[in-house]
């Protein structure tokens, strides 16, 4: 009895140490997506960067939502995951950084799954929306949650 | 090892052995799993609760949110403890109450009040680790042996 327990359990754990890539690509697009394209009138907040990143990670079914703000040097992009995906939750965020990176070669892109960043963006994002936000509010506000998302302890 | 004792015992002795095996109440191994399944379980949806208010209403991530809400878990426990119930919930939960951060704070927090009569150096200060402190010492030991595993298996290029 014990013995086939551990058996179980055993091949449990080795069975979600699969190599395939965590998530795939669908061809339809997700309807059920969180998200907003910003158009800013001011050139100087323009996030055209985050609408692309957006469209983009919206080919994925298992994302959720998807919040991003860019400046001229930075994004960063919060993606909220399917809750049964979250097993793989490591997993995903290294292949959807990656590719992120790949996308956006001459921006520091910061993605991550952190439901504090996501809230944090959605806030700017509103701002960015209703226009009241200068350039340099913006960098401030984006360099805080960036610090803030790659604070430790 | 339980064979060779019994084998050096008296006649009547195994006898007794065998008598009393045979009269013994089981133990419910399966609803006790259940209850503290389900107990310590109930704990980490609370702890999952305070979290996530920390996340929406300080400035904390999803990272560090990790150590304030062991915190205020512990100064619940803290409360649960002062106040009896806390022998309670372990008295039925078992193990689903001593697993969780909460058991390790009861640990504490116990001794801490039953030495407090011997005074606050030698009683509480002394005192007060006595059953947590292992769990200190091992939980630190085992990390660092486990750590030492994962660096090799990484250098030889296992994982």
């Amino acid at each position: 009895m014990k013995r086939w327990l551990l058996l179980i359990g055993l091949l449990c754990t080795l069975s979600s140490c699969g190599n395939e890539s965590a998530l795939e690509p669908s061809k339809n697009k997700n309807e059920a997506l969180d998200l907003t394209h910003i158009s800013t009138k001011d050139q100087n907040t323009s996030q055209q960067q985050a609408n692309q990143a957006k469209a983009a990670l919206s080919n994925y079914k298992e994302i959720t939502a998807i919040k991003a703000v860019n400046t001229s040097k930075q994004l960063i992009i919060a993606v909220q995951v399917e809750q049964n995906q979250r097993l793989k939750l490591a997993k995903i965020r290294k292949q959807l950084s990656k590719e992120m990176k790949e996308m956006f070669p001459d921006l520091k892109v910061e993605l991550t799954t952190d439901k504090k960043i996501a809230i944090e963006l959605e806030k700017l994002e509103e701002k960015l929306k209703s226009g009241s936000m200068s350039k340099k509010s913006m960098e401030k506000r984006v360099k805080k949650i960036v610090d803030l998302s790659k604070e430790q302890t | 090892m339980a064979d060779k004792k019994k084998k050096k015992l008296p006649p009547e002795a195994q006898n007794y052995q065998a008598f009393q095996q045979d009269r013994e109440v089981k133990r419910p191994v399966l609803l006790n799993c259940l209850k503290a399944f389900l107990v310590g379980g109930f704990i980490c949806f609370i702890g999952q609760l305070i979290s996530t208010f920390y996340v929406y209403y300080f400035n904390f991530t999803e990272q560090t949110a990790g150590n304030p809400t062991t915190a205020t878990l512990i100064f619940i426990t803290m409360l649960l403890t002062g106040f009896g119930i806390y022998d309670r919930i372990g008295q039925f939960a078992g193990a689903g109450s001593a697993v969780p951060v909460t058991g390790f704070g009861n640990a504490v927090i116990s001794s801490a009040i039953e030495y407090k009569t011997e005074g606050f150096i030698l009683g509480v200060g002394s005192n007060m680790l006595k059953l947590a402190g292992p769990v200190i010492v091992y939980g630190v030991f085992s990390a660092f042996v486990i750590a030492l595993i994962k660096t090799l298996l990484i250098k030889w290029g296992v994982i």
